[in-house]
């Protein structure tokens, strides 16, 4: 795995799918984010690093505007998803969630069976017309999932009676099925035990072949682990953006270093 | 201490309190917990007793008054009464004749007659002598013996009366005379009384009359009264005077015989009856029932059942020797409409109308209320308009039933000034929006409890995979909530179910009104209904006891076992819909 994210690294050349320029997000009157400058690669892992209470899940979840179900939270500034903003008046936050699909921090699969799980956004959506199809879009979503073996032959049994990493990887197969272009994950392993930790890892490296993935972590090995790029926030600041080996080796800003070894935070 | 201290070894640590006595706070407070203890059990218990009372007195009464006796009695459709003028009965005839001329309880008298005699009861003979039993033990009682044989001397009953009472009149006399200053009148109306006695057979009671001090002034008065012959001969003079007042109306009494529109309708029905008889059952009068059930033990005036003498008890005993009365199931208590007769009583068009105004209730409240309880929850912006609504749907909740009849009466005169006349008055139609409306706020609250009891990782997920709010309420959250929406619903049905004071208003307990309902099973959304509340209220107000006490509480069996059924649905369906995450 090493040696396979050395030579990613080297590779500097892709595209930019999303952009964030002077980003600001209020709650109320309160300034939880000020000025976010990031560009986030395709086919890149991303990781947003740093203390709780930064704004590194308030600016998640402004790139697929879960923010908007808040009532009191304003965002302010550019965020473009292939060069489009996303904010723009034009843009239904329902198709959008279908290009930018989430996974949060506690495995939430809906109480149905793990069928209808899956199953669930290619329906609203649209992307299977028939039951074959939308049979295959299951079996290939819960395939890059890595669940497909293990639960293939309860796809009626509930969702919820899996284990916690398997649900954990039921909602990335549930994010996946709506064949979205970016996949926001809101420290998707906060609620796992290492193993399943170890095994989402995994496919989130995996996933990285298709995707553009953003990972807010608490953990910095994770980042480490899974991240190309990383960025480090502190108190509402974007204080670092860069290559993940440079904000963890030799970082630039003093918090920067302050946090990864461990005095502040 | 002081030993551990000279064996050298370190020193156990001074223990500040030892652990196997109670601190007086520790014990303070394990006295505040047993205290509360047992005031819950003594709560729960004064609970408890009061509901078993409750439950026993329902159905110690109820269970009861569920079976009813009935006289099995060949109904003969006579010519004769049916048409008095003779010749053929025409069928237009029949449904044209006046229901109080009193035609059809010529038959069913003349019947009920046909029927004893055939069973070898001699009807105006039981009634005989079981008054002049009755004399005879008034006079066994004041020492008069021989009584029996002086009313076979007399022939006829009523001239044993007339000789009783000319005894009884003498003595009265003498008791008048003695009374007065006059001696020698009370003298001779003393010897006129014993003479009297002489004649119609008690010599020892002469004796003793004779034997009283014309003289003695309120001595000899009181004399005379202890003797007690004058009041056990009048009373034995009027118990022999009873049997000729016995006619037909006093034998038609025993049974309900009013059942009249039944017994036209089914001679327009079906003509040919005209001449032939059916075995039928008809109920005994309900007052007899009670003396039936051992209630009364018709001994005594106070023991008889209101309107009834101990001759018709004697023929009602006959009957019960011969047969011909039997204890069943009161089966069209369900189907008959409501009437002041507790006979043929029932509570068909009450179930009917409470269930179709359940319908309606369900259906309006339902949608209204669940609509409102998403928009509310889900979609409503928070200001202080919305909060003005909430609170004032919290409210609504508490605001008296009755004050939703008046709500409802008030529509009611509204629709009535617009042209839709009186047909809407008493609908079950009505009786349900107003029940809705009463309805609603439970249901609203119950479903936004619910709603908000979605955890909101659902919700997230639902908006994460791209999900319109829309979608995310109906595919997600509604379902997650229908539990406690339907224990919400249900229990917001029952309620209405039970609510009295809003029909009251609004015309649903008019009995007249209900009476027309011909089939209890035909009644309609808009045609005149009853409800179970209000039926159990006219129950409860009827003029015979044995209703009042014995079919309002069947009903109110009824609508209990109901309400039982409803919360047992509201708990089954919140188990088998009940998910956990």
């Amino acid at each position: 795995m090493n040696d396979m994210r050395l030579t990613e690294r080297d590779v500097n050349t892709k595209e930019i799918k999303i952009e964030a320029r002077q980003v600001q997000v209020f709650y109320g009157t309160t300034h939880a984010l000020k000025d976010v400058d990031v560009e986030i690669e395709d086919k890149t892992v991303t990781a947003f690093i740093g203390p709780s209470g930064c704004g590194k899940s308030t600016f998640l979840r402004c790139l697929n505007r879960m923010n908007d179900t808040i009532d009191v939270c304003r965002v302010q500034g550019d965020i473009l998803l292939d060069g489009e903003d996303i904010y723009d008046k034009r843009v239904d936050p329902v198709q959008l969630r279908a290009k930018v699909g989430m996974v949060f921090q506690k495995p939430n699969p809906f109480p149905k069976s793990i069928y209808d799980n899956v199953a669930y956004g290619p329906k609203i959506h649209g992307l299977a017309r028939t039951k074959v199809e939308l049979d295959e879009v299951v079996e290939s979503s819960l395939r890059r999932a890595a669940l497909w073996n293990e639960v293939k032959d309860r796809l009626d049994a509930p969702g919820t009676g899996l284990s916690g990493g398997q649900q954990q990887r039921l909602c990335i197969a549930r994010a996946v099925a709506t064949s979205p272009e970016v996949l926001l994950m809101d420290e998707p392993c906060s609620a796992l035990d290492p193993i399943a930790t170890a095994q989402v890892e995994e496919l989130i490296d995996e996933l990285r072949q298709s995707y553009s993935v953003v990972i807010v972590t608490h953990s910095m090995q994770q980042a480490a682990r899974v991240s190309q790029k990383t960025a480090f926030f502190h108190l509402g600041n974007l204080v670092e953006f860069g290559e993940t080996s440079k904000i963890f080796t030799n970082p630039e800003d003093p918090r920067t270093e302050s946090y990864i070894t461990g005095r502040i935070g | 201490m002081s030993d551990a201290s000279l064996s050298g070894a370190t020193p156990a640590p001074k223990a500040k309190s030892s652990l196997l006595t109670q601190t007086a706070l520790v014990r303070k407070r394990h006295r505040a917990g047993a205290t509360l203890r047992w005031l819950g059990l003594a709560a729960i218990s004064v609970v408890l007793f009061f509901l078993a009372v409750l439950l026993w007195s329902i159905v110690s009464r109820g269970v009861p008054a569920l079976f009813q006796y009935q006289a099995q009695i060949e109904l003969f459709y006579d010519p004769a009464i049916l048409n008095p003028d003779g010749g053929d009965v025409d069928p237009a005839e029949i449904g044209g004749i006046n229901l109080r001329t009193g035609f059809e309880r010529g038959i069913f008298t003349n019947s009920l007659r046909q029927t004893l005699v055939e069973a070898g009861i001699d009807i105006e003979g039981t009634v005989e002598r079981r008054w002049v039993a009755e004399a005879v033990a008034a006079l066994d009682a004041a020492g008069l013996t021989g009584g029996g044989v002086v009313v076979e001397a007399a022939g006829a009953p009523a001239d044993a009366a007339r000789v009783f009472g000319q005894a009884g009149s003498a003595l009265r006399a003498a008791a008048t005379a003695l009374s007065g200053d006059d001696a020698d009148a009370a003298l001779a109306a003393r010897d006129a009384a014993a003479q009297a006695l002489t004649d119609v057979g008690f010599d020892d009671a002469a004796a003793t009359v004779a034997a009283i001090d014309a003289a003695g002034g309120a001595d000899a008065v009181a004399a005379l009264a202890a003797t007690g012959y004058q009041q056990a001969l009048l009373d034995a003079a009027g118990a022999l005077r009873q049997p000729a007042q016995f006619d037909d109306a006093a034998l038609s009494a025993l049974i309900y015989a009013t059942n009249r529109r039944d017994v036209r309708d089914r001679l327009v029905d079906n003509p040919d009856l005209v001449g032939t008889s059916e075995t039928v059952g008809v109920p005994i009068d309900i007052a007899v029932t009670r003396y039936l059930s051992g209630e009364l033990s018709g001994v005594g005036t106070a023991q008889l059942p209101p309107g009834f003498d101990i001759g018709q008890l004697s023929l009602v005993d006959a009957m019960v020797e011969a047969d011909l009365v039997g204890n069943s199931f009161r089966w069209h208590f369900f189907t008959n409409p409501y009437s002041q007769s507790g006979e043929i009583a029932g509570i068909g068009p009450a179930l009917m109308g409470s269930a179709y105004m359940m319908l309606v209730v369900l259906v309006f409240s339902l949608i209204f209320g669940v609509a409102a309880s998403i928009y509310l929850e889900e979609f409503a912006p928070k200001n202080r308009f919305t909060d003005f609504i909430e609170i004032n749907i919290a409210n609504l909740a508490a605001v008296p039933s009755i004050v939703f009849g008046i709500l409802g009466a008030a529509i009611l005169f509204t629709l009535m000034d617009l042209g839709f006349g009186n047909s809407i008055r008493g609908t079950a139609l009505l009786g349900g929006i107003v029940l809705s409306l009463m309805t609603l706020p439970t249901i609203v609250i119950a479903t936004r409890a619910s709603l908000k009891a979605v955890p909101p990782s659902i919700r997230d997920a639902a908006l994460g995979v791209g999900a319109s709010k829309v979608q995310m309420v109906f595919h997600h959250k509604l379902p997650l909530a229908a539990p406690g929406i339907l224990t919400g619903t249900i229990i917001g049905i029952a309620q209405a179910l039970g609510e009295t004071a809003p029909l009251l208003l609004i015309g649903l307990s008019v009995s007249t009104g209900a009476a027309l309902l011909s089939s209890p099973f035909s009644g309609g959304l808009l045609e005149q209904a009853q409800s179970m509340p209000t039926v159990v209220y006219l129950f409860a107000q009827n003029q015979d006891a044995p209703v009042r006490e014995g079919l309002a509480q069947s009903a109110i069996l009824v609508m209990l076992l109901l309400l039982f059924a409803l919360n047992i649905l509201a708990i089954l369906l919140r188990r088998k819909f009940e998910r956990r995450w």
